[in-house]
């Protein structure tokens, strides 16, 4: 009855789970999904469409009582691009923004929300640029030919969370302070107006007018994604129709991913409860013939007394047909209970347990299956109590039907073995098996091998044992002469193995393809975010995070700071090589290189940074060549010196360049008052160089000094490193040569003529102290490398810096992917993009705080204390918790307790079997103790016996690492593929198979023995009672 | 299948498919041979029998005489390879898997050897008996005692509600004939029902099956080995080497003159005159003598 419990509990586990999980999966998909992507955005076609037409679309959609189950009440937003003007003559870009409801999502730093006509609100980081407060007035220009008009500031605001859902994912686009602008200045973020205000823009200014309306993300799940998706198209159709707007949702997009995801997981399920079903039939039969055979005198005397047919089956089957109709109710309890117990772990919140027609429909099958399984049993044991013959007839009757049973046997074998075969050959030719795509179908590898070598190694057992039958047969050893011939003989228990051989393999299989894709979607869940947890995060202005990460971590155990900052072409992730290694994830695969690798390229040995505080600079340098020949008209000589304070790059003119030894002389002004980084030096053709000079030969400057005037007005030497090693080059065409006296720049004319104009420093000085390489070492991803046509090493290839410039780098290693950032990006050493900086670091820029799992619970509010606001978290669990409710890990759960309670079923009936075979045999082992055999000898012999049904198991673990091998990798492990992703390993974990298989030959042999003990006892007993003991 | 000629059953209500005239069995030349692994082997050679009606008969051998393929052959559980067999007035040989078991379940009765193969083990008397009548109730055969009334006619009371495993093996056979006879048969045969039992058995298991025959009057058949049972019988046929030999009545043997006019020696004789013998047959006032007139 335990057997057939679980046997429907297995078997109505399927569909109880399928139901959840495809609701888990639905609702996963939607709620998962940010609010813009799952809800409505009503907006312009061809054609502007007005405040009133968006509103009566609104209202079409989300007015009438469906639109309001389904949907939240719209919100409207409005927006006018513009340039605004403050105290200060900049025109800065910026945007009109009118959302319903906005005052609720903004934090007033001064003034009041309560805006009226011609009132804005502005930001408080464009305030100082605008140099306004509340109260004062801006001019405000329109796009086409329309008057300025003056606004004047009603507050000023903080700037909110971006990826808050009001902001419909535009939050990035709303507040774009600072944002790399292609030409002119940077633009502000959006000011804020009324309605009126809003809509009193004239309509040459083109304002932009959408609705957005949010899902009731809760009520869509499996029952009702038909609903919403028919309701939507009503009400796409209805709105376009009416009033030319254009309804815009990912809504059947993503239902339409989940379907695929639920197609996955379903052929996986499916696929693998048609193989458990097969198999608890199998065990039931097996089941139903011992207990028959269990009740043979019954059945006989039932026969010997002449009952129908059909009363002799009742009789055999009556008993089993009870348990079985018993434990349906229960298995179906025990299944739902399951599934439900399971499900707040398993699934999407509000998930339901629920029964549709594919319960009824796997009910009615279990049924059908049982009673076939029930029919099959009940005619093998009426076949095998027919009524005593005589002796004769009888032996010869049953030495013919034993030598047809052997042929049936071995042609079943065959048939089961050609079958196994043929698929797996049928799935592999259909490329199931084929590593490079997965297939859900070959979920049905693993019963197919269990199956085949389940076969082929019961009758290796078998043949062993015969042959050391024969060999053993004269041994003195008698206990192993009675075990291999008992193995040899009675091969109902070994057959009976085969069933525990294909369940250990399945339950091998199912537990290392669900600890595989488990740690696979750990990599990807870690790898995505880029660490354990990834905070975003806001440093004072002026103020490199690095420091502040050093404050909070100082060991850098368990944090690191990065940067990214994404264009259209890449993006660059920017990191600290010295905490890489304990933070970052670095799955397997991404790259060649290890990540101790990575960190150590990122981080090229370089000369301390040379730092001064002066007002003036003066060099002393030998210049000859080409460039101080006669008729060769003014070169000048440039230091470029890089405010710490500011953050900017400023060049200081040392003067024309003159042949021989000279000393150059620039001011510093202001600049580096407090501190400037000393970058290099860099002839700079003027309009009067000569064109001959930009195409001739070399100039050499050979540096000789570099000194700075202090506040006081005293020269002291620069703490530069005037020898060879200390200099570097920075550019092409440009070498540092060693010289007797110092550093010897040789400038080729190629070099002098991409720096004519003045332009070309913007990027760099030509050579100088080696604080810094002279190319940024990267790691680009293949991507990135194909676009470029990068070779490795050596190539450079431009990308964007922190700051929007161009940024050159020198790829060092190739991955496939990044961590968080993808695969078309750049990685790089953060301090040194951040040296390498002109300009101030740009708001696209995102500065992070990476960490790793070690890192202590309030590190947020530490990061917080030191100065780095906090603005948002990505954390690896919650992506793990996501990838862990899609169809295919649902589908791998599934495949990992179904099996288990397979294997249960199957180890239970096998001890049943081996206790009913063994029971037998309590006479046998009282007439060989009899005639002479020792007790010890009778124990080794039951004890081989077991032992050769645990050998016998281990078959399962062989066919579940060769499943294992052959199947996982084409079996899904996610959704979707990207190339975002690292790539899956498909390592084997021998040591939980080992455990596995370990936990069940234990139990195996300790049952054995327990059962053997028994039986011996019970043979002891039987000689005790005729008075032999 | 029986035809309607046949005639009605005797005692019992008739099923509509078994219609016999009487209860007697009929062996006519029956011959039952066996695959070997050579040849055929020879169980039983052109063997007639009568059996009538109320007859308690014993049939006695030897070891591999063929008295147990008799008994298989009687009971349907063997088709004969020649000859026919009457049970019941049924010719068994034209009766389906079907019509054998109805035959089985209400007019003919099998005892086996061992007591606990016609048992329930775990079962008292009484539920014995009633699982006994199971058979016969499906067919609608008329039961002519309930299960309290023939254990008190056996005298069986006491064990009505005693499990089988806690009687003795004389008991226990006692109680398997009870059981047989639940399901009011007209032929009863037993297989060697005292092997198994001791002296004291024996005896009770002897009386109790005449007293089961005087009781329901079912023509009985006893195959036994134990000369001591067969000399309890009023009818005794000895088997030899597949044929029947001597026939006793009230403890006189005689030879039986077949079908075909052949006669066989009885064992003891047949040591003196082994087969080739020439014997000469003479007629005297008092019957027919035999004499040897040449040796082999």
């Amino acid at each position: 009855m335990a057997a057939a419990t679980l046997a429907f509990a297995a078997a109505l586990l399927a569909p109880l789970y399928l139901r959840a999980a495809g609701d888990s999966v639905v609702r996963s998909a939607i709620t998962a999904a940010p609010a813009y992507s799952s809800g409505v955005t009503l907006g312009s076609g061809v054609n502007l469409v007005t405040a009133a037409q968006i509103a009566a679309a609104e209202q079409q959609l989300a007015g009438s009582s469906a639109g309001r189950h389904w949907y939240r009440d719209p919100i409207t937003a409005v927006s006018t691009g513009i340039h605004v003007t403050g105290l200060e003559p900049t025109a800065f870009p910026s945007t009109f923004y009118y959302e319903s409801g906005i005052c609720a999502h903004l934090i007033m730093r001064s003034g009041t929300c309560d805006l009226g006509p011609d009132t804005v609100l502005v930001s408080d980081r464009s305030a100082p640029l605008l140099n306004v407060s509340t109260g004062a007035r801006l001019e405000v220009s329109f796009h086409g030919d329309i008057p300025p008009r003056a606004y004047s500031v009603a507050g000023i605001y903080a700037v909110p969370d971006l990826q808050a859902p009001y902001w419909w994912g535009n939050g990035p686009g709303i507040f774009d302070y600072g944002a790399i602008a292609t030409t002119g200045p940077s633009p502000l973020d959006s000011l804020i107006v009324s309605m009126s205000t809003a809509l009193a823009v004239p309509p040459q200014a083109l304002p932009s007018v959408s609705g957005e309306v949010a899902l009731r993300a809760g009520r869509v799940n499996l029952a009702s994604e038909g609903s919403l998706l028919r309701y939507m198209a009503v009400a796409k159709n209805e709105v376009a129709q009416r009033d030319g707007v254009v309804l815009a949702s990912d809504a059947p997009s993503l239902l339409a991913g989940a379907a695929h995801d639920r197609h996955i997981m379903s052929t996986i399920v499916v696929t693998v409860a048609v193989q458990l079903l097969v198999l608890a039939l199998w065990v039931l039969t097996s089941l139903v013939v011992r207990s028959s055979e269990a009740r043979q005198s019954e059945i006989r005397l039932a026969r010997l007394r002449g009952f129908p047919w059909t009363s002799v089956l009742s009789v055999i089957a009556a008993e089993p047909a009870a348990l079985c109709g018993a434990g349906l109710p229960i298995g179906a309890l025990l299944a739902w209970v399951t599934v439900r117990v399971t499900s707040s772990q398993l699934f999407a919140p509000q998930t339901s347990v629920r029964t549709d027609g594919w319960l009824w429909v796997s009910v009615g099958s279990s049924l059908a299956g049982v009673a076939v399984a029930l029919g099959v049993g009940a005619i093998r044991v009426y076949r095998a109590t027919a009524l005593a013959e005589p002796a004769l007839g009888g032996m010869s009757r049953r030495r013919l039907a034993a030598a047809w049973r052997t042929r049936a046997g071995a042609i079943g074998d065959l048939a089961i073995l050609t079958v196994s075969v043929a698929a797996l050959v049928e799935l592999a030719s259909s490329g199931a098996f084929a590593g490079g795509r997965t297939d859900p179908l070959s979920a049905a590898g693993p019963g197919l091998v269990a199956l085949g070598v389940a076969v082929v190694g019961v009758q290796l057992i078998l043949l062993t044992a015969r042959g050391l039958s024969a060999l053993t047969v004269g041994s003195k050893r008698v206990g192993l002469f009675l075990a291999v011939r008992q193995t040899a003989r009675r091969p109902v228990l070994v057959r009976q193995a085969r069933v525990l051989v294909v369940a250990l393999c399945l339950a091998c299989f199912a537990s290392a393809a669900w600890s595989i894709a488990r740690t696979n979607r750990s990599e990807l869940a870690t790898f995505q975010v880029g660490a354990s947890m990834v905070a975003d995060v806001v440093p004072p202005a002026g103020v490199a995070p690095q420091g502040l990460v050093d404050e909070v971590d100082p060991t850098g155990r368990y944090s690191m700071a990065a940067a990214v900052v994404s264009t259209s072409s890449s993006t660059l992730l920017a990191v600290d090589p010295s905490r890489l290694v304990g933070v970052a994830a670095w799955p397997p695969g991404v790259s060649a290189a290890s990540l101790r690798q990575v960190a150590a390229a990122l981080s090229p040995p370089t000369a301390p940074e040379v730092v001064l505080t002066g007002s003036a600079i003066s060099v002393r340098a030998t210049a000859s060549g080409a460039a101080t020949a006669p008729g060769a008209g003014q070169i000048d000589l440039e230091a470029q010196v890089y405010n710490l304070a500011v953050g900017s790059a400023a060049l200081v003119d040392l003067g024309p360049l003159v042949s021989g030894s000279t000393s150059y002389t620039g001011t510093l002004g202001v600049d580096c008052v407090t501190a400037c980084r000393f970058d290099g030096l860099s002839l700079v053709p003027t309009d009067s160089t000569a064109s001959s000079v930009l195409t001739s030969g070399d100039t050499t400057l050979t540096i000789t000094g570099v000194r700075v005037q202090g506040q006081s007005g005293q020269w002291a030497p620069l703490g530069a490193d005037l020898s060879p090693d200390g200099w570097t080059a920075s550019e092409p065409g440009v070498q540092v040569r060693t010289g007797r006296a110092g550093p010897s720049i040789s400038v080729s004319a190629a070099a002098l003529e991409a720096f004519a104009g003045g332009a070309k420093p913007q990027a760099g000085p030509m050579a100088g102290p080696a604080s810094a390489p002279a190319v940024l070492p990267a790691v680009v991803t293949t991507t990135v490398k194909e676009v470029n046509g990068a070779g490795l090493p050596g190539t450079s290839i431009p990308t964007q810096g922190l700051d929007g410039n161009t940024l050159t780098v020198a790829p060092t290693f190739l991955a496939a992917t990044l961590p968080e950032v993808g695969a078309n990006a750049v990685l790089v050493n953060l301090d040194l993009v951040q040296d390498a900086e002109i300009s101030s670091t740009s708001t696209d820029a995102v500065f992070q705080v990476w960490l790793a799992p070690g890192a202590p619970r309030d590190v947020l509010a530490k990061l917080d204390r030191v100065g780095l606001r906090v603005t948002s978290v990505q954390r690896a669990s919650d992506v793990l918790s996501q990838l862990d409710k899609s169809g295919p890990a649902l589908a791998d759960t599934f495949l990992l307790l179904s099996t288990v309670a397979a294997l249960l079923v199957v180890v239970l009936s096998t001890l049943a079997t081996l206790a009913a075979t063994t029971r037998q045999r309590a006479s046998e082992l009282a007439f060989l103790e009899v005639a002479g055999v020792r007790r010890r000898s009778l124990v080794r012999s039951l004890l081989g016996e077991s032992g050769a049904l645990a050998v016998t198991t281990l078959f399962g673990l062989a066919a579940g690492i060769v499943a294992t091998a052959l199947v996982v990798p084409s079996l899904p492990e996610l959704a979707s593929t990207s190339a975002a992703a690292p790539p899956l390993q498909y390592p084997l974990p021998l040591p939980l198979l080992a455990a596995v298989s370990a936990c069940v030959v234990f139990t195996v042999l300790v049952s054995g023995l327990v059962i053997n003990t028994a039986v011996l006892r019970r043979s002891a007993a039987q000689l005790r009672r005729v008075g032999l003991r | 299948m029986s035809s309607p000629a046949d005639g009605p059953l005797a005692g019992p209500a008739p099923s509509p498919a078994l219609t016999p005239t009487h209860a007697d069995i009929r062996c006519l030349g029956v011959l039952q041979l066996f695959p070997g692994d050579t040849e055929p082997v020879v169980a039983l050679r052109n063997v007639n029998l009568d059996v009538h009606a109320g007859e308690l008969v014993a049939i006695l051998g030897p070891s591999g005489s063929g008295k147990s393929t008799l008994l298989s052959l009687l009971s349907g559980l063997l088709r004969p390879t020649a000859g026919s067999v009457r049970v019941a007035g049924h010719d068994l040989a034209h009766l389906d898997s079907a019509g054998l078991n109805r035959l089985r379940a209400t007019q003919l009765a099998l005892l086996m050897q061992e007591p606990l193969d016609n048992l329930l083990p775990y079962a008292t008397a009484a539920q014995n008996l009633r699982f006994a009548q199971r058979g016969a109730r499906r067919h609608r055969w008329s039961l002519r005692w309930g299960v309290e009334e023939l254990l008190a006619e056996m005298n069986l009371v006491e064990f009505t509600h005693r499990p089988m495993t806690s009687l003795s093996g004389g008991q226990q056979q006692q109680v398997a004939l009870a059981t047989v006879l639940a399901s009011s048969p007209v032929v009863l045969l037993a297989d060697e029902p005292t092997a198994h039992l001791d002296p004291a058995g024996r005896d009770a298991v002897i009386a109790a099956l005449k007293q089961a025959n005087e009781l329901t009057g079912a023509t009985t058949v006893v195959v036994t080995h134990d000369p001591v049972v067969a000399a309890a019988m009023p009818r005794t046929i000895t088997l030899n080497h597949g044929q029947i030999g001597v026939e006793g009545r009230r403890g006189r043997e005689y030879i039986v003159v077949g079908p075909d006019g052949a006669v066989q020696l009885p064992e003891q004789w047949l040591a003196e005159h082994p087969p080739g013998t020439l014997l000469s047959l003479h007629r005297t006032p008092t019957g027919l003598e035999l004499r040897v007139e040449e040796e082999s």
